[in-house]
């Protein structure tokens, strides 16, 4: 067996006993402890940077789910599916497993969005979702028909000016980069809290992952620079008068995956800024599901805004620094600017939202 | 080592407080009385003069985190340390307070010794962040609104100043402080970095169009976090340590705008302090008119105003402090420390100010006659809030003991420093001569006269 396939074995294998399990024996704990095992074995498979963080978000994300109310094994096939599509994505070297690896991803989501199935609400978010997904994947396909098209290859190379284009309309869908980021507030606000979890962490890292197997070209660097100035300034804007949690992560995403995209034009270092904010995003979850009005919850809620406004020693803060630095030595005057621009409109977003939680637990 | 143990004194003192806190004001005096022993010990008898780079006292380096003592840093340090003593009596019984106030001023700490711009960056930063919670957590009525807009007015002033940092870095590949002194930008390049960075100090200083997030703070902020988190002047320390050294054609390119903006300022805060009720806003507004003679002083190219600069920084806020911690508690201390603001002859705000004007009027007399105004206005908004507090009504005195102590504590340093500068002078002068005259930015003819010229003014007025 390959490596690759050496990493998704476990959990393949883990889907198959929760489902066996699900049929014979329904325990929540044995399921919990077989779903976390295959992960963990993964990982221990795992040699890529994306897989781990992949992993790491997917344990914590079942751990998240556990706290908040007690989950079945269904939820956590879903999980486990949703995993693999992800592994699948990061680790295709051409254009028909990533688009399988992209649905592998995504299909499960419809299904952990709508969970709770007696809230209309989780139902109206998971319908949102699946037609703009079920859209986006169509552009995706037809791009990546065209970009095989052209020069003859299903190779991952951005060979055709439309075709990436095409493509990039249903990546940005995903990574909800503006203007597709319009699903973002409402998908996130509705779901259960732990799949938004999942939604801002693993499927970001996958796709993030598949964007840093291919290399801007001249065709699409314009409008991609348009598109991460747009969202940078979008999801600022809009952080700045949410009172939801949920939906204010949902909009602060947007104007992350607009520095992301800053990171991969200029060429700066993606990997680390991407941690970072999957290490903060996961801090932030979990105090969420787990006691946010706590004295301790507050304390965890507070340092993660702070990381996520980009507050020095906190680790958001160096990721941006390393962006800063390679746009501006490569001349991204525009990049550059915008960036620090957007930091400094979300700053009254992120300061209202840690006052908020401040004054709530000192009242409490 | 010792400047490491500066800094974690006081954080270690804060969170054991935190923990503890039926010790905590104990806990609490304890690290800051440890921290100004050390300091002394630090500049009088550190061992280290290791000879890597002669001119710093005392260094620590880890990469990037790049501490090192000089006369100018020991000098603003040993004042912070004193106005932290100082918020520490007046917060006394408030052991949650205490926490926010020791972390403050380990970040102040850190961000005077600092010689590496990306550790003097990360310092800016965290500085603010107990103060904002500070703010908000125990400010008076429109709290939400003093701390959002203190937020947002300092992580402007710390985007820009992080913005000109990664454009000095591209240019030099350095941020060490020493290395950047040898190195001659391109014009172009050096002009905007610089502009960024007097920008970004010009905000926290603050000058006359930026200065709006102070007064709603000074209104509604706990006073000792306005103590040690504003009253330090660590704008004009920027500008002192970073933006004249390192780009001296610069800053004589931006000198007549400073003026401009410096000109404004000392009359406008003047007028608006005059017409204040609040007698807090009244010192905010004192505070503008005093930073903008400051930065007058600073870009005048005279070694005689930066002088006076530096010994206005350590007076204005001594001054200030003694007021806040007086104000409508104690007639007499009240009456001394707006003596010492309005520039009482004999007091160290007279001097700072008498040496800043004299410097400014070798370079530029017009703006030296402007800042000139700043006395007498100063005269009249000071004596009328002495009025507006205390004339009238029978007043008793309400202060406690512990903060009279320190009252006279204060006083004594402002006497002594108006009576005998010379002693404060020798101990920055030098540091700053030596940083200044390498650079092409020509030197005073003499020097020395001058200086002592002035100071003899000083000592028989």
């Amino acid at each position: 067996m390959t490596a690759f396939e050496w990493l998704l074995a476990p959990i393949a294998l883990g889907i198959t006993v929760l489902l066996l399990q699900a049929a014979f024996a329904r325990s929540n704990r044995a399921s919990l402890a077989i779903s976390v095992l295959s992960l963990v074995t993964s990982y221990y498979w795992g040699h890529n940077y994306f897989d781990q963080l992949i992993l790491i978000s997917s344990v914590a994300v079942i751990f998240f789910a556990c706290l908040k109310e007690g989950s079945s094994e269904e939820f956590k096939i879903l999980i486990l599916l949703s995993t693999l599509g992800a592994l699948t994505c990061i680790h295709s070297d051409n254009w028909m497993n990533l688009f399988v690896g992209i649905e592998l991803l995504t299909l499960p989501i419809y299904g952990l969005i709508a969970w709770d199935a007696h809230n209309s609400k989780n139902i109206q978010a998971a319908i949102k979702y699946l037609v703009l997904a079920g859209g986006s994947s169509a552009f995706l396909l037809l791009g990546m028909a065209f970009l095989y098209a052209e020069p003859g290859s299903m190779a991952l190379q951005l060979g055709s000016a439309k075709g990436s284009l095409l493509l990039f309309v249903g990546i940005g869908f995903k990574l909800s980069l503006a203007p597709f980021h319009l699903w973002t507030g409402d998908v996130y606000e509705d779901a259960p809290l732990p799949v938004t979890g999942f939604l801002a962490t693993v499927s970001k890292i996958a796709l993030v992952g598949v964007l840093v197997h291919v290399n801007p070209t001249q065709a699409v660097t314009p409008v991609l620079s348009a598109m991460a100035i747009l969202s940078m300034i979008a999801g600022s804007l809009l952080t700045l008068r949410q009172q939801n949690m949920s939906r204010f992560l949902g909009y602060s995403s947007i104007a992350h995956m607009g520095y992301i995209l800053v990171a991969w034009l200029v060429g700066g270092n993606i990997g680390f800024y991407l941690a970072a904010y999957t290490v903060t995003l996961l801090l932030i979850f979990w105090m969420l599901s787990w006691n946010p009005e706590s004295k301790a919850g507050s304390l965890g809620l507070v340092f993660g805004f702070l990381s996520l406004m980009g507050l020095p020693i906190l680790p958001i803060f160096w990721g941006k620094y390393q962006i800063l630095l390679t746009a501006f030595s490569s001349e991204h005057w525009w990049l550059f600017g915008v960036f620090v621009f957007s930091s400094l409109i979300g700053v009254y977003g992120y300061a209202r939202l840690i006052a908020r939680v401040c004054l709530r637990s000192v009242q409490a | 080592m010792i400047l490491l143990l500066l800094l974690i004194i006081p954080l270690l003192g804060g969170v054991l407080g935190l923990l503890w806190q039926r010790r905590a004001s104990s806990l609490s005096a304890f690290s800051i009385a440890s921290v100004f022993a050390l300091t002394l010990y630090a500049y009088f008898w550190g061992e280290s003069r290791t000879g890597l780079e002669d001119f710093w006292l005392l260094e620590f380096k880890a990469d990037w985190f790049y501490l090192g003592l000089d006369g100018l840093s020991f000098v603003l340090l040993l004042t912070s340390e004193i106005m932290a003593g100082l918020a520490l009596v007046l917060s006394f019984d408030k052991p949650k307070e205490q926490f926010f106030l020791l972390t403050t001023v380990s970040g102040l700490i850190g961000l005077l010794l600092s010689i590496d711009l990306l550790s003097f960056f990360v310092f800016w930063e965290l500085m603010l962040v107990p103060v904002y919670f500070w703010v908000l957590l125990y400010g008076k009525e429109r709290k939400i609104f003093a701390a959002l807009q203190f937020i947002i007015f300092t992580q402007l002033s710390g985007l820009i100043l992080l913005a000109s940092i990664i454009a000095l870095f591209n240019y030099t590949g350095t941020l060490d402080i020493n290395q950047l002194s040898g190195i001659q930008l391109p014009a172009g390049p050096e002009f905007w970095i610089a502009s960024g960075f007097t920008l970004a100090f010009l905000i926290k200083l603050p000058a006359f169009p930026l200065h709006t997030w102070m007064p709603s703070l000074f209104r509604d902020a706990p006073i000792p976090a306005i103590l040690v988190g504003l009253l330090i002047k660590t704008g004009a320390y920027g500008l002192l340590r970073f933006v004249l050294p390192l780009f001296p054609q610069s800053a004589q390119v931006l000198a007549p705008f400073m003026m401009f903006l410096g000109g404004i300022g000392v009359i406008y805060g003047a007028v608006l302090a005059f017409s204040q009720k609040n007698p807090r806003k009244v010192l905010a507004f004192s505070t503008l008119s005093h930073a903008s003679l400051m930065l007058m002083g600073l870009f005048s190219n005279n070694l005689l105003a930066l002088s006076g600069v530096i010994v206005l920084i350590l007076t204005h806020a001594l001054a200030s402090a003694g007021l806040f911690v007086a104000l409508e508690a104690h007639f007499g201390f009240s009456l001394f420390f707006a003596m010492a603001l309005l520039g009482l002859p004999g007091l160290g705000n007279f001097v700072g100010e008498l040496l800043l004007l004299f410097g400014l009027f070798q370079q530029h007399p017009w703006a030296a006659m402007i800042g000139a105004t700043s006395l007498v206005l100063g005269a009249a908004y000071m004596l009328r809030l002495i009025i507006q507090l205390y004339y009238g009504s029978a007043t008793t005195n309400s202060l406690k003991k512990s903060p009279v102590l320190a009252c006279t504590g204060v006083a004594m340093i402002l006497l002594w420093i108006g009576l005998s500068p010379a002693p404060l002078l020798d101990l920055v002068v030098p540091t700053w001569k030596d940083e200044n005259t390498e650079p092409s930015q020509e030197p005073e003819p003499e020097p020395g006269p001058g200086e002592e010229l002035s100071l003899e003014g000083a000592g028989n007025a």
